[in-house]
């Protein structure tokens, strides 16, 4: 009977670790192929090891067009984190501690937003900025971000705000505070590592959108993911160096996400659980 | 009591308070989503397109005849009904099996965790580039697997018959973490206790598992299934990144079958026909999974 356990266990842990095997190496295989050189990448049967070579990222971060998509990309979602994290706070806040009906259907409204597919708004969108003369630029694209950023914001926020006990709040209240004080001395602070988790899925969700940028941008604001998402074209794809800009977009998702990646379990968690 | 009395005596300023604090964000999400959906439908109905933008008028319910009369729009359907069917039942499945497999404790779980949920966090059209990269007939790291047991190359993303399926296995490896993590939230707020006593009564695992586990974690179930469902209804990125909707329009769901009448053939007002359908249809299953969801609380 024990002995059948153990083998169930090491049955089960084999398993875990062939599920982690098969995520990691899509992962490593884009690193290596960003090693290679021209001749290596195409080599069959593929190489695993070769002696590696940088020059794919030299060319890249050389290009003009992909140091402007990346620094676009940077504003762009700094711009919206800041907004969605100032907005989802209060109104996260709000609709964790107000109960009225009213409120409730505000709320209820706010996170149905998220359930609007991008390709029923973004005619709209188009049309009127482009009359706006708005188009390729970062005040259209901020604005569009938000209305997929903000409503996961305030749902995560709602969650770590139904965590935070009362009490405090009542203490800090007695002594004179108001509700807005109570809110951005008291419960703010308390609050850190939920607000880290939204900070890192709103970055996540900005830097990562292609939808919105592939037809909202022009020359001017184009993103990161439309531009190594252009470098496949008809006239063939250089493999290397596509792997290296991939890597270079990736770069601080993957930095983000090892930080806080016990927070972000967590805030899905949350959001799940008392949202 | 504590909360119970926080209710009661939620003064008038308090309710002001909040309703203030909640209002920008209402405000900014209603003339950013409910405006330009309105929009939207009312351009539906007419044969608004770019290239001559001065001749708009209403044309009745034209587009939906139209479109409920195209081949290529119920193609378009069956492909989305293949790749949201396929993809979700999938996802469903394994993320429950490793929600299971990484809820026990055993040595570097929260490692392999923490490395596990990767795929969710990165961009989309990187994963797309990685797997189109993986499924490359000639120097792909799939065909180099087939080839050592002696299978022929397969052209995986220029064959109508297979592209598809690169797609749907390139959304489960992008997603089921996600349903992994909704899954395992409710598999650990469940109570020891139960299973102890179960163990005690002499049941099997996959009892303890059937009348256990699974209708306790109805709930995040139903939930991971309605932004599962949603996701992949409106998948874009790694599908334009690895095939285009191509070859021919072999992978061309109703989301893109949207975006291509809108923006390569600047048919406006069609395509605001095909976001309304697929906008009904997203509700209407959303109405339903948000039914269960509550039911099952």
């Amino acid at each position: 009977m024990k002995g059948n356990k153990q083998i169930r266990h090491i049955i089960a842990n084999a398993m875990s670790w062939m599920v982690v095997l098969c995520v990691v190496f899509p992962l490593l295989w884009l690193v290596s192929t960003s090693l290679k050189n021209k001749v290596d990448a195409f080599a069959i049967p593929p190489k695993l090891w070769v002696t590696p070579t940088l020059e794919n990222y030299q060319s890249m971060l050389s290009s003009q067009v992909f140091q402007r998509s990346l620094w676009n990309s940077a504003l762009i979602t700094v711009i919206t984190v800041a907004l969605a994290l100032l907005l989802g706070i209060t109104a996260g806040y709000a609709l964790a501690r107000n109960t009225s009906r009213s409120s409730r259907a505000m709320g209820m409204w706010i996170i149905l937003a998220r359930m609007v597919p991008p390709m029923g708004i973004i005619i709209p969108f188009y049309i009127v900025f482009s009359r706006l003369g708005l188009l390729d630029h970062l005040f259209s694209l901020t604005l569009i971000y938000l209305t997929t950023v903000l409503p996961f914001v305030v749902w995560l926020m709602m969650g770590f705000f139904k965590g935070v006990p009362m009490d405090v709040e009542e203490a800090a209240m007695i002594d004179g505070c108001t509700r807005v004080g109570t809110l951005f001395r008291i419960v703010v602070p308390l609050s850190k590592p939920g607000i880290a988790t939204a900070a890192i899925f709103a970055f996540m969700m900005s830097w990562n959108e292609y939808f919105y940028a592939v037809i909202m941008t022009g020359n001017q604001r184009i993103t990161a993911t439309v531009a190594i998402r252009s470098l496949i074209n008809s006239t063939g794809v250089v493999w290397g160096e596509l792997c290296a800009g991939s890597l270079i977009v990736i770069a601080p998702v993957l930095l983000f996400t090892i930080l806080g990646q016990r927070n972000l379990v967590q805030g899905i968690m949350n959001g799940a659980v008392k949202g | 009591m504590k909360t119970r009395g926080n209710v009661l005596f939620m003064s008038r300023r308090d309710r002001i308070t909040y309703n203030l604090l909640m209002f920008p964000s209402f405000i900014i999400l209603f003339a950013l989503t409910l405006l330009p959906l309105i929009f939207s439908i009312v351009v539906s109905f007419t044969n608004y397109n770019m290239i001559r933008p001065g001749a708009v008028r209403f044309v009745g319910l034209n587009n939906f005849v139209y479109a409920f009369e195209s081949a290529k729009f119920w193609k378009a359907v069956s492909i989305t009904l293949v790749h949201v069917g396929v993809t979700v039942t999938c996802q469903m499945v394994l993320g429950m099996g490793i929600a299971l497999l990484f809820s026990r404790e055993f040595r570097l779980n929260k490692m392999l965790r923490s490395v596990y949920i990767l795929p969710m966090m990165l961009t989309p059209v990187v994963c797309g580039i990685m797997w189109r990269m993986l499924f490359n007939t000639d120097y792909g790291f799939i065909n180099y697997l087939l080839s050592l047991l002696r299978i022929p190359a397969v052209n995986w993303l220029g064959d109508a018959g297979t592209a598809l399926w690169t797609i749907i296995i390139t959304d489960i490896w992008m997603s089921t973490p996600f349903v992994t993590t909704l899954l395992m939230a409710g598999i650990q707020a469940i109570s020891r206790d139960y299973y102890e006593a179960a163990e005690i009564d002499g049941t099997t695992g996959p009892q303890r598992f059937w009348y256990i586990t699974l209708p306790l974690v109805k709930p995040m179930v139903f939930l991971a299934l309605l932004f599962r469902v949603m996701d992949a209804i409106r998948r874009f990125d790694s599908i334009i990144t690895m095939t285009n909707g191509g070859p021919g329009n072999a992978t061309e769901t109703l989301n893109l079958h949207a975006y291509f009448q809108g923006f390569s053939n600047f048919n406006i007002g069609y395509s605001s026909t095909l976001s309304f359908i697929m906008l009904v249809i997203i509700f209407s299953l959303s109405v339903v999974l948000l039914n269960a969801i509550q039911k099952a609380d």
